[in-house]
């Protein structure tokens, strides 16, 4: 009798594991962000976003922020004559993400930074995941050195990053744990739309339907003003950036001679 | 507080650091009447400016700082508006002939390295031909004796060519009795060469009047800034116009700055003799010379980067 319902929970078992992710989401991760939209204005220099929710008390978590994929042509350095480093043609990343911020809990870090990272990688959680998703054209001799090149470009500008122990639990009330996070934005994200996914991992396996949420950037004030002028009337938006300029010169030349008058 | 966002570069940047910079770039325009460019472009894109906006935003401030230049040293009568008008009609011309230069050497290939080497090649010869010249005349005018005992110059090939040219005209403000062709045609040249290595020109502006329109320093300083002006209120409106990269905020706060810097030039200028003057400013482009062979030489540490730089 037993042995049938040990059997009948193993099967049982079974299936769920087989089951694609969303329909395993037995016991969904939440996700709040506070806020949910920024407001780029003059003095505008980055801001912080608080991430909040619940994941299973067993579950080590990853927060991501992406932005949407694009192509992207880069001049590329090569040796020109065997000594001379110049830009010797382009080459073009196809279907990468603009950004790609990555916060998880410690645990999760751990196996991320460690040098033995390929569970990371085989999740497809990490920059990796990026290098599979793309294409390179012209087609390079090494994608792994392109990439690398690649990679070392984007997390100079902050644009990629991953911070290893920036998700906090604190103590689980039965199933569930609280957790936060504090996500950095760089004031070099462009207005848009950006995606925040939290994602549970238990062990080596996503083991949870990720929860999503959008956070958006608007330029508001005299940043909205300024871009739409310079794109919309872009002639006369030019004149006045010269009229202004020649003015503040004479300006400056009336105040120094002023100045000069005065010894 | 402190920071204040650039709409078009889509970053934000520190008020004050923007304002110092621009301040020490005005001042080096103000006392050698050239743009600052090869300064400033660079240490914009290191403060995170995309190279095209951080270029044209450049532009727009050395319109300001050019202007605070022009008329410092119009005061101090060294502007000569007659030659700056023929160099700039020169400059225009040649800019637009560059354009159609550089397309048909980029068509043959290889054309990137030509432009660097001739490019560090020329900053070296010049900027070392100035040095030593400008050198043996300040030790010329310390040892007079030395001076007054040598025999006087004879005429160069140079200086009796051009007396058979047409149209001499005399440049009162420079000193000089010159063809009107020699500075259209020397603008034309320059503008041709700023435009294929994609710099403003003031670095080659400055030893052609001095070397080849014969003028003296200080009015060199004046007139240059006063054709620097008239270029960048062109590229200024030309980049806003076609490739919406002229970011206003940082053009604002840069030449609040650079306006100050260049009024400050100007009085430091004046202060230095014409020699003094030329071997600094040889050293500064001695310095680009050396930074641009160190970039040539040594291994990148980013094998790639965005379009639009130099």
């Amino acid at each position: 009798m037993s042995q049938k319902i040990v059997i009948t929970l193993f099967f049982l078992f079974a299936t769920l594991v087989s089951l694609p992710p969303a329909l395993r989401a037995e016991q969904p991760v939440t996700l709040n962000l506070d806020p949910t939209s920024i407001s780029i204005s003059a003095f505008y220099n980055g801001t912080d976003v608080k991430v909040s929710g619940e994941a299973p008390a067993d579950a080590e978590l990853l927060i991501r922020l992406t932005g949407t994929r694009h192509d992207v042509t880069l001049k590329k350095k090569g040796k020109v004559g065997g000594v001379l480093w110049m830009n010797v043609g382009e080459v073009t990343f196809e279907n990468v993400p603009s950004v790609y911020l990555l916060y998880t809990s410690k645990g999760l870090g751990e196996i991320a930074t460690s040098e033995n990272s390929n569970k990371w990688d085989s999740m497809g959680l990490g920059f990796d995941a990026i290098k599979q998703e793309m294409q390179v054209l012209p087609v390079p001799n090494d994608k792994e050195v392109v990439f690398k090149e690649f990679m070392k470009l984007k997390k100079h500008e902050d644009l990629y990053k991953l911070e290893p122990d920036a998700v906090q639990f604190t103590d689980a009330t039965g199933a569930m744990k609280p957790y936060t996070a504090t996500i950095h934005v760089p004031p070099k994200l462009k207005p848009g739309t950006y995606q925040v996914d939290v994602i549970a991992v238990k062990g080596d396996k996503i083991v949870e339907g990720s929860s999503s949420q959008q956070l958006k950037l608007t330029q508001i004030g005299f940043p909205a003003f300024l871009s739409s002028m310079a794109f919309d009337r872009s002639l006369l938006y030019g004149i006045m950036a010269v009229v202004i300029a020649i003015f503040a010169g004479l300006g400056t030349s009336l105040i120094f001679r002023s100045k000069g008058g005065a010894h | 507080m402190w920071h204040m966002y650039l709409p078009i570069a889509g970053n934000s940047v520190n008020i004050l650091t923007i304002f110092g910079l621009g301040g020490a770039v005005g001042l080096l325009s103000g006392i050698f009447g050239v743009g600052g460019g090869f300064l400033m472009t660079p240490l914009l894109i290191m403060f995170g400016i995309p190279a095209t906006v951080a270029a044209a935003s450049d532009s727009n401030q050395i319109v300001g700082a050019s202007t605070s230049g022009t008329l410092a040293h119009w005061k101090l009568g060294n502007v000569d508006f007659k030659m700056g008008f023929l160099l700039l009609i020169g400059g225009v011309l040649g800019g637009t002939l560059g354009v159609q230069v550089i397309k048909i050497l980029r068509a043959m290939g290889n054309a990137d390295f030509l432009i660097t080497v001739t490019y560090v090649l020329m900053l070296g010869g010049v900027g070392s031909y100035m040095f030593i010249e400008a050198l043996q005349s300040l030790k010329k005018t310390e040892a007079p004796v030395v001076s007054a005992t040598a025999a006087p110059k004879k005429e160069s090939t140079y200086a009796r060519m051009l007396k058979k040219l047409p149209w001499q005209t005399k440049f009162a403000k420079s000193g000089v009795e010159i063809s009107l062709l020699l500075p259209l045609v020397l603008g034309t040249l320059v503008g041709v060469l700023a435009a294929i290595m994609g710099v403003g020109g003031g670095f080659i502006m400055v030893p052609v009047m001095v070397y080849l329109l014969r003028m003296p320093m200080h009015v060199v300083v004046g007139t240059s800034l006063f054709q620097i002006l008239f270029t960048c209120v062109n590229v200024t409106i030309m980049q806003s116009w076609s490739n919406h990269t002229v970011d206003f905020v940082l053009a604002l706060l840069l030449l609040l700055g650079s306006t100050i810097g260049a009024q400050v030039g100007t009085k430091l200028s004046k202060k230095l003799k014409g020699d003094q003057l030329k071997i600094l400013l040889a050293s500064l482009v001695l310095i680009v010379c050396v930074k641009m062979m160190a970039d040539l030489l040594l291994t990148p540490d980013i094998l790639l980067s965005y379009k639009g730089g130099h």
